[in-house]
């Protein structure tokens, strides 16, 4: 087999063939960015998040023609990912509440893979606990506001809710965390 | 008595975040080649479904959910099939690795004299192996093996038990040995590449070395390898410059027609390779020769280390003397990179084309 081969003859590309190739391009540019997002809100977990990566991108197929007429990719994609986890980690919490792991004979929560990063600082794990803690919205809403930068309207935007409900959601979030002995930013 | 301070959250998860995020590729290659796979998978059914291919079925039977097309030549001419191909009324296809069953709604199989081109949704299916092919691509038999000539196929193949013969399939600069069982092959006009999902394969070089790759893992070879080793290339910095065909490019004031030093980065350049020939490619796909022959020129003239410049030269010579048919500029072109890089990689091909052009 070591001759150089031949060339094969080619189609004419149909539309399908330029969606295809266009997903498959986008997903090689920007599949990290997905892939990181729900990394962080399936609480550390590489297949929860390859899951989610997956569904994302197989979504695009129906929409990547009008993407750039309507809003930006990253923006798209950032929203999409978003929701995506906020509905998993919905369901998750009913599937794992305690009464449901009993019936189902789960005996614990799927393994995390931040455990490799905060077993050597008990601060790291303690926070990172008490963000699981938080119910899926309040979670996902803190965690936009606070570590991604967003402003309560983009919030908003993502999750499809009114500026105020995101008020509310951030707010309870804060509560709960001040309530086990936080504070949310440092002096 | 003062308060005992409390600890700040959203500080704590910002440096978590960053940690997580602390690899350039954070996402493990199997769950992108898993991912990516899937994607292919979709937009196959999204063609399947728009009803996208043109196919001539010749017999149809129904055995699970499969539908099996028999192969026929453009015009109805009876093939002259480098691949045998069974149609199966009422049976199953056959135990036979020589002998593969065509699937799929949508599949045009065109045989040629060397190889047999796959259009659409087409899986290749015998007793020991299936291959689903996306969009286009060429397969052949070739002592005993299957060949990939071109194209991207997923391979599911059923492991193989201790004393059984090891199912082959062979690629341009090499076989690989597939002891099981997921992986998929894409084979360029240059070189390619195979990607292991699970089992395990034995990719064995014309040389005689053994490559063993192992799940997650993938193994390049022809250009991309070289571009690859290249990129590794403990010495950069040496560079070859390309004289002109007519030797008018550079002038007498030209310090050193051979060898000028150049500060480059090695990533810059290997992007820039690989975007040539990959360029290169596409207007070889286009039947675009003369446009591929003028681009590699020019490419050639840049700087580049000894490896690119050889892969370059070589492609050049192969679109000479195949595309274009140009013997004497294809033996000349010949006769020099056989001076420029003594003892290269392409030796024993360009010995044999020399032979067969009767190049002087």
């Amino acid at each position: 087999m070591s001759e150089p081969v031949g060339t094969l003859g080619v189609l004419a590309r149909t539309d399908e063939d330029v969606v295809a190739a266009r997903v498959e391009a986008l997903y090689r540019q920007h599949r990290e960015l997905v892939f990181g997002l729900a990394l962080r809100y399936g609480g550390g977990r590489s297949a929860w998040a390859e899951d989610v990566t997956q569904e994302v991108f197989l979504r695009l197929f129906d929409v990547v023609a009008e993407l750039e007429e309507r809003e930006g990719l990253q923006s798209w994609l950032y929203r999409v990912t978003i929701n995506r986890c906020l509905n998993r980690l919905r369901s998750e919490r009913i599937r794992n509440a305690a009464p449901v792991r009993w019936l189902l004979g789960r005996r614990s929560m799927p393994h995390s893979d931040v455990e490799r990063v905060t077993s050597a600082r008990q601060e790291l794990q303690r926070a990172w606990t008490l963000l699981q803690e938080l119910p899926p919205k309040e979670r996902v809403a803190f965690s936009m506001h606070y570590l991604d930068g967003k402003k309560q309207v983009e919030i908003a935007s993502v999750l499809g809710h009114s500026k105020g409900y995101v008020c509310k959601l951030i707010k309870r979030a804060e509560d709960r965390i001040r309530e086990q002995g936080w504070e949310i930013e440092g002096v | 008595m003062s308060e005992e301070k409390r600890p700040a959250i959203a500080p704590l998860l910002r440096e978590l975040q960053r940690e997580l995020e602390s690899d350039d590729e954070a996402m493990p290659i199997g769950a992108r080649n898993r991912v990516e796979f899937a994607i292919r998978e979709h937009a196959r059914g999204r063609r399947a479904d728009r009803g996208i291919g043109r196919w001539l079925p010749a017999a149809t039977f129904v055995a699970g959910a499969s539908v099996v097309f028999a192969v026929v030549g453009l015009g109805a001419r009876t093939p002259e099939s480098a691949l045998p191909v069974e149609v199966a009324v009422a049976a199953p296809p056959t135990a036979a690795l020589g002998a593969f069953a065509l699937e799929g709604d949508g599949c045009e199989g065109m045989p040629g004299e060397a190889q047999t081109t796959l259009r659409g949704n087409c899986r290749l299916v015998s007793d020991r192996l299936s291959a689903q092919v996306w969009g286009d691509a060429a397969v052949a038999e070739s002592q005993g093996a299957l060949a990939v000539r071109g194209g991207q196929l997923l391979f599911d193949v059923a492991p193989v038990a201790k004393g059984e013969p090891k199912v082959r399939i062979g690629v341009s600069h090499g076989t690989i040995e597939v002891i099981g069982t997921k992986f998929v092959v894409n084979q360029g006009d240059d070189g390619g590449y195979v990607d292991l999902f699970e089992g395990e394969i034995h990719f064995v070089e014309p040389g005689g070395r053994i490559v063993e790759l192992h799940p997650g893992q993938r193994h390049e070879w022809g250009a991309a390898a070289l571009l690859a080793e290249a990129a590794e290339d403990p010495d950069p910095i040496e560079i070859i410059l390309e004289e002109d065909e007519s030797d008018e490019a550079f002038g007498a004031d030209e310090p050193s027609r051979k060898r000028r030093n150049r500060r480059r980065s090695q990533r810059d350049r290997s992007a820039r390779a690989a975007e040539i020939i990959g360029h290169v490619g596409v207007l070889r796909a286009q039947r675009k020769y003369r446009a591929a022959v003028v681009e590699l020129r020019a490419a050639l003239r840049e700087r580049w280390d000894r490896r690119t410049a050889e892969v370059l030269s070589y492609e050049l010579g192969e679109l000479l003397h195949r595309h274009l048919g140009e013997r004497q500029a294809a033996c000349d072109h010949l006769r020099k990179h056989q001076e420029r890089f003594e003892n290269g990689r392409y030796d024993t091909a360009i010995e044999r084309t020399r032979a067969k052009l009767q190049c002087e």
